[in-house]
């Protein structure tokens, strides 16, 4: 009897704390693969001329794109757009030609014939934000720092601002027709008038 | 025969035992081997400052929401107390963390000895300088928020005008990021000068010391940038006893509950809201899923922050609830 109380005194321990525990093989976190810092002005070139001018990520109409979202705005931010993470506005890579109204410090305004009456504007000045960077959906934080991934979207606005911009002053001109590709977002999709604010990546005077 | 008898109970109950420890790893996440629930450690940087308190706040009640049992460990900006709070959550058996580091490189090593226990850990709002040293790292899209307030800080003062920079704590990324994102902008701008640039820590009662002995040096500034609200708000207490709150524009991060009613009263000029509940409950909800199995989560999440104004506060109140899309 004392041994069948000391053999379900042991039972009771071995249940309540198991002397083994069996663990599927696969526990603990799979490392990332994390690039140091690199040449972030040599990537910029590199995404710049491969990526962006080469038009490795087919742009959107801008016809199409004021359709779709005149249609379903978050369908269409969905299927043309792209963010770098959550919220934020979506950004596009778009192409497309207008007419210039007018230039002004901010940029040069087109009009453009599209379902919805939209002017866009080609951006002159100083680029901000992330439109370049993130509009093709090729770049992504979880292949660089943060520090490196914030450079790499202002070392693409330079190459805007010094390669593109100059042209643009030059080609452009009031009542001029402007074919353009582009890198923005909208200013509002459900405005009487949205405006496409875009970095110029390519543009050329249309005959 | 009695002697059979013991034997055939002892590996009854040694099969028992063997079950018990199979169902004790495989189990539900709500439940341990022992019944308990799982126990999730938030580990926050600092409860002395309202963001974080938030932030650490809404990560326990998402946790709790999802079943585990949650604990919120405050490191108060110490990375000793950091360190003492991942040895003792390692020893006492937290299956994963949620944690926002004191500091970019020195919290590594201690998320580091949790992940190589076998516990997963979460980062929200800090970034930490390592990719093996977090499962995923929910954070601010700290630098495009700041080039957003540089924008309108240069509107604001019309592209002219004398500054001051107060920057948070040096070894957190976030200060860089903020301050690099703001200068991206306003460096663009040869009539905007700098007149003084120092760390308050991201501590109001610092801010307000600091800006104390800047206004001495340099009474005459258009603007304060801050790199955090509790900066900027004790930057605009320390212009208010010197008499130039009304004259000098001051600029903040973050979006505190405080803050966002200060723009709203017109005392700061803005600020930017960083959305710690949406990190938060985001860490929660990765943690639960990479506990029940789904380990292929994103290293690195990036949330927008939103510039408020005047103009708009008022859909910023209660630290905002979701960034605009």
């Amino acid at each position: 009897m004392r041994a069948l109380l000391v053999v379900l005194a042991v039972a009771v321990l071995l249940v309540v704390f198991p002397p083994v525990r069996i663990r599927p093989l696969k526990q603990g976190a799979a490392p990332a693969a994390v690039p140091g810092s690199v040449d972030v002005s040599r990537v910029a070139e590199k995404f710049w001329s491969d990526k962006l001018l080469a038009a490795a990520v087919e742009p959107v109409d801008v016809r199409t794109l004021m359709m779709a979202l005149d249609a379903d705005p978050a369908r269409a931010m969905e299927q043309y757009g792209h963010r770098a993470g959550i919220g934020g506005n979506a950004v596009f890579l778009v192409k497309g030609a207008g007419v210039v109204e007018k230039i002004d410090a901010s940029g040069v305004w087109l009009g453009v014939d599209a379902p919805k009456p939209l002017r866009a504007v080609l951006i002159l000045g100083p680029i901000f934000g992330n439109a370049l960077r993130d509009s093709t959906g090729l770049l992504s934080l979880n292949d660089f720092n943060s520090f490196d991934f914030n450079a790499l979207g202002a070392a693409l606005n330079r190459l805007a601002e010094e390669r593109v911009q100059p042209q643009l002053r030059n080609d452009a001109s009031v009542g001029s027709p402007l074919a353009f590709l582009g890198a923005g977002e909208l200013d509002d999709a459900s405005a009487e008038q949205p405006i496409l604010k875009l970095v110029p990546i390519r543009v050329s005077r249309q005959q | 025969m009695h002697k059979r008898h013991l034997s055939v109970v002892a590996a009854l109950i040694l099969l028992a035992s063997l079950v018990a420890a199979c169902n004790s790893s495989s189990s539900s996440t709500s439940a341990a081997g022992d019944g308990r629930p799982v126990r999730v450690a938030v580990v926050v940087s600092t409860l002395n400052n309202p963001w974080f308190v938030v932030l650490a706040d809404t990560a326990r009640d998402e946790a709790v929401k999802r079943g585990y049992q949650a604990t919120i460990f405050d490191s108060q900006n110490d990375p000793a107390k950091e360190a003492a709070h991942f040895e003792n959550l390692i020893a006492s058996g937290y299956r994963a963390v949620l944690f926002n580091a004191t500091d970019a490189e020195g919290s590594v090593a201690n998320a580091l000895q949790a992940q190589r226990a076998g516990i997963p850990v979460f980062t929200m709002d800090r970034e930490i300088n390592s990719s093996e040293a977090a499962v995923s790292q929910v954070l601010s899209d700290n630098y495009a928020g700041a080039v957003n307030v540089g924008q309108y800080f240069v509107a604001q003062l019309g592209e002219k005008g004398r500054y001051v920079e107060l920057l948070g704590l040096v070894g957190d990324n976030n200060t860089w990021n903020r301050s690099k994102g703001f200068h991206s902008v306003v460096d663009r701008y040869p009539n905007l000068k700098m007149v003084a640039q120092q760390s308050a820590d991201f501590d109001r009662s610092r801010a307000l010391e600091v800006m104390e002995s800047i206004l001495q040096a340099q009474p005459q500034i258009d603007a304060v940038f801050c790199g955090n609200d509790a900066m900027a708000l004790g930057a605009y207490q320390a212009l208010l006893g010197a008499g130039r709150a009304d004259k000098v524009k001051v600029f903040g991060f973050d979006g505190s509950d405080d803050a966002v009613r200060s723009v709203t009263e017109g005392k700061l000029a803005a600020t930017a809201m960083q959305y710690p509940k949406v990190m938060a409950r985001t860490v929660a909800e990765f943690a639960d899923r990479y506990l029940k199995g789904e380990h292929h989560l994103p290293p690195k999440v990036p949330v927008a922050v939103d510039l408020v104004t005047r103009n708009n506060a008022a859909r910023f109140a209660d630290n905002g609830q979701q960034p605009k899309s």
